[in-house]
């Protein structure tokens, strides 16, 4: 029924373009802003004034019947779209566990090239109550600073109930405002401190979560701020992220709750004690099941281990027909990013400002003020940090129209992302058409085909022009198409395996630089289905060949296993 | 050494109820006190209760029943239980049972201190069977356990998942210290019941 094939191309389809162009604040003019600020203040009033968890207002319209078939297309592929490089998960010194300067982030993730990045500092009563105000200078000076890169202002949200979240907001005049209050009224630990709830990771802070997530829909839709993005960081990484309480999210703020990592920060915590880094698990991913705070179907087993990382990734990301994919064979958007989650690098010499007697960070200082004097250079390499700079390692590659933080977040909610590690890859272009789609659709997108029809899907790989920040030509050896059906909404939100989506094709790459092109083509398609890439250095695979491997405790050099992972496009059969 | 499991004569149970009180901590807290009676546990086994809120039970076994009952009324005074008389009973009959539950406390006469080897530790403990998570265990298995070992009970099985690490080592997947993230909060002194 199908056929694959490979083959070469001189001219390029994609362009990455590395233009001048300079970042564009807002598409918004400022007498909507006005507007805004006002509603704010309204807006901000009723909502202090009732319970927290009361209905805020139905969620958005958008993406409800997203799972029905239908005779149309979303995100129409497209050439030459900007491929912008990111991170939305960074830290600073405004951070309880980290210690630079938002300028020496942004510099750092510029000099590795980043075109975008996101600051998200933990949320907490100190962070709430001083460092938003105390960082928006910082963020505006680094603005300026660096005008080819943007740089937005958000916040390592503590969900309620379960792990942290990216919140994103872009660059308005009520931003700030809105960040402040949302962690106010939302934070795990801001609600924990103030006895709301039992504890941060408890679960009656779960209704929380979804009202917070509702809280941002409304602001959005009552123009209080063009708009507002959830990605939830290291989701398993100490089993806390429940199927149940990922699709409360989804489905409770659609457009705004839209993915998580595929694959957590700290690259390097798996680095060998030997070799200079902690020894710990990849991404720090060497926690066990808590039975007060893991769901319960994260418990590891003879086969498994939900709560370790599989090749760089989160086990709900990497593991084929498990939960991200029972998330996208309900046919609704769930995107994947990775990030660096920097908050003090591997090797390097600095240490935080505050410190108390024994060296380690001053807590009960930064209690008091929200924020580490700038960090210090000792001269001398840590031998126990994990983390790379933002661009080093891990890049969340987005494909924009423009080079305006409205547009970049727009693509960022389509799903126009692609993710890499060790600069395994330069980019790629995806584009699945059908006989009744000529144009065909990029990632994150929706064709349709009548049923008996083709669906072609080819994806246009940039392999790596130059060595990565480890002085290493990555060398693409595999890619894999995974395909699924769409099966519709999930009847059980717990449902966490989607046993029919399989590695529907893995290529061989012989090549080593230029292009790759690999097609491939579902004929006689008679249901709805899904489908999405990962590639692969092919250095450490599991026993079967295909997947990747649990990562070794104490021992994942990270630049020995790399991989990218593209997002999904959906295929409606009609 | 599967038959240690029926010679404690005193089973007990509590849970934790909406305490904000990590596991961990509710852990050294009832050694602590376990201590302080002079109370001599036998086991002392941890359970995830999902009825409601997701929560942590405990159960404890010992030779002397009356100092277990004074453990058990000084934990239900400080931590108002949420789980009826019949679901504790249920908790302890898993335990006993070996049907569900990770073991804190078990029968153990072999030194884990640093480095056990698998076969040792078969022998020398309550434990049935050593489990390498996606692979085969090899016959002489060294496992890195650091004074600190959590088997889980399983069908009537005492089972600990290890998993490889650096230097052909395997090591329990539980560790004490896993990294603390967001600067932590230190070691928490035990609670005084």
């Amino acid at each position: 029924m199908c056929d694959g094939h490979s083959h070469n191309h001189d001219q390029s389809n994609t362009t990455d373009v590395s233009s001048n162009e300079l970042w564009q604040e807002s598409d918004a003019p400022l007498n909507e802003l006005t507007v805004s600020r006002r509603t704010l203040m309204g807006a901000l009033g009723a909502v202090a004034g009732v319970a927290a968890l009361a209905p805020l207002g139905a969620a958005p319209a958008a993406a409800t019947t997203y799972s029905e078939a239908q005779k149309r297309t979303i995100n129409p592929w497209k050439p030459a779209r900007f491929q912008l490089a990111g991170d939305h998960h960074i830290h600073t010194q405004y951070s309880r566990d980290a210690m630079h300067t938002v300028e020496k982030q942004v510099q750092k993730g510029t000099e590795y090239g980043l075109d975008w990045m996101v600051i998200t500092d933990h949320g907490g009563t100190a962070h709430q109550k001083y460092s938003v105000d105390k960082i928006t200078p910082d963020i505006k000076a680094a603005r300026l600073a660096h005008k080819n890169t943007a740089i937005f202002q958000g916040l390592e949200w503590n969900i309620p109930g379960a792990e942290h979240g990216t919140v994103i907001l872009p660059p308005h005049a009520t931003s700030v405002a809105v960040l402040k209050q949302f962690e106010l009224l939302f934070d795990g630990i801001v609600l924990a401190d103030q006895k709301k709830i039992t504890h941060a990771n408890g679960a009656d802070g779960e209704p929380f979560a979804v009202a917070g997530l509702k809280w941002l829909a409304d602001q959005v839709k009552s123009g209080v701020i063009p708009m507002a993005l959830m990605f939830a960081n290291h989701p398993t990484r100490k089993g806390l992220d429940s199927p149940a309480e990922v699709r409360g999210w989804r489905d409770a703020a659609p457009g705004i709750a839209m993915g998580w990592e595929g694959a957590p920060g700290h690259q390097a915590a798996g680095i060998a004690t030997a070799k200079g880094g902690p020894g710990s698990g990849r991404g720090y991913y060497d926690n066990a099941f808590d039975e007060k705070y893991s769901y319960e179907g994260y418990r590891p087993n003879a086969t498994e281990n939900p709560l370790r990382t599989y090749g760089g990734f989160d086990w709900v990301t990497a593991r084929v027909g498990g939960l991200w994919d029972s998330l996208l064979a309900e046919g609704k958007p769930w995107w994947i990013t990775a990030n660096s989650d920097s908050h003090q690098m591997f090797k390097e010499s600095f240490v935080g400002g505050t410190l108390t007697s024994s060296g380690s960070l001053d807590t009960a200082a930064y209690n008091l003020t929200g924020k580490y004097a700038d960090a210090v250079d000792t001269g001398v390499a840590s031998k126990t940090y994990g983390d790379f700079w933002p661009g080093y390692y891990t890049r969340t590659i987005v494909s924009s129209l423009s080079k305006s933080y409205l547009t970049l977040m727009k693509a960022m909610q389509a799903g126009q992302i692609l993710t890499t590690h060790g600069g395994i890859i330069d980019g790629a272009d995806i584009r699945v058409t059908t006989s009744d789609d000529k144009q065909g659709v990029t990632t994150g997108g929706r064709t349709f085909v009548t049923k008996g029809g083709t669906v072609t899907a080819t994806i246009t790989i940039n392999l790596a022009s130059r060595a990565n920040f480890a002085g290493l030509l990555p060398l693409l050896k595999k890619v894999d198409l995974i395909s699924g059906p769409i099966t519709g909404p999930a009847a059980n939100k717990s449902t966490m395996f989607a046993p029919d989506t399989k590695v529907e094709k893995t290529f061989e790459v012989s090549q080593s630089s230029g292009q790759v092109v690999l097609t491939y083509t579902y004929k006689n398609v008679g249901n709805s289905f899904y489908l999405r890439y990962r590639g692969s250095d092919g250095r450490v695979l599991a026993k079967n060949g295909v997947d990747p491997a649990m990562d070794v405790s104490g021992d994942s050099d990270p630049w020995n296993d790399l991989w990218f992972y593209t997002n999904p496009v959906f295929i409606d059969a009609v | 050494m599967t038959t240690t499991v029926n010679r404690s004569s005193s089973w007990v149970s509590f849970d934790s109820g909406a305490s904000s009180v990590s596991r961990s901590h509710l852990e050294a807290t009832i050694i602590n006190h376990a201590k302080k009676l002079k109370l001599d546990l036998q086991w002392l086994v941890s359970f995830q209760l999902t009825e409601g809120l997701r929560r942590v039970a405990f159960v404890m076994a010992s030779n002397d029943e009356g100092k277990l009952q004074q453990l058990s009324t000084d934990l239900s005074d400080y931590f108002p239980s949420f789980a009826g008389e019949s679901e504790r009973r249920e908790l302890i009959e898993k335990a006993r049972k070996l049907q569900d539950g990770r073991a804190v406390h078990f029968p153990l006469s072999v030194d884990i201190s640093e480095s056990v080897s698998a076969k040792n530790l078969i022998n020398g403990s309550a434990v049935d069977a050593i489990i390498a998570i996606g692979e085969e265990l090899p016959s002489d298995a060294q496992i890195q356990s650091n004074g600190y070992i959590r088997p889980t009970m399983n069908s009537g099985r005492l089972e600990l998942f290890v998993e490889r690490i650096a230097g052909g080592f395997f090591a329990p997947v539980e560790r004490e210290s896993p990294h603390e993230c967001c600067g932590g909060h230190g070691p928490e002194e035990p609670i005084n019941l």
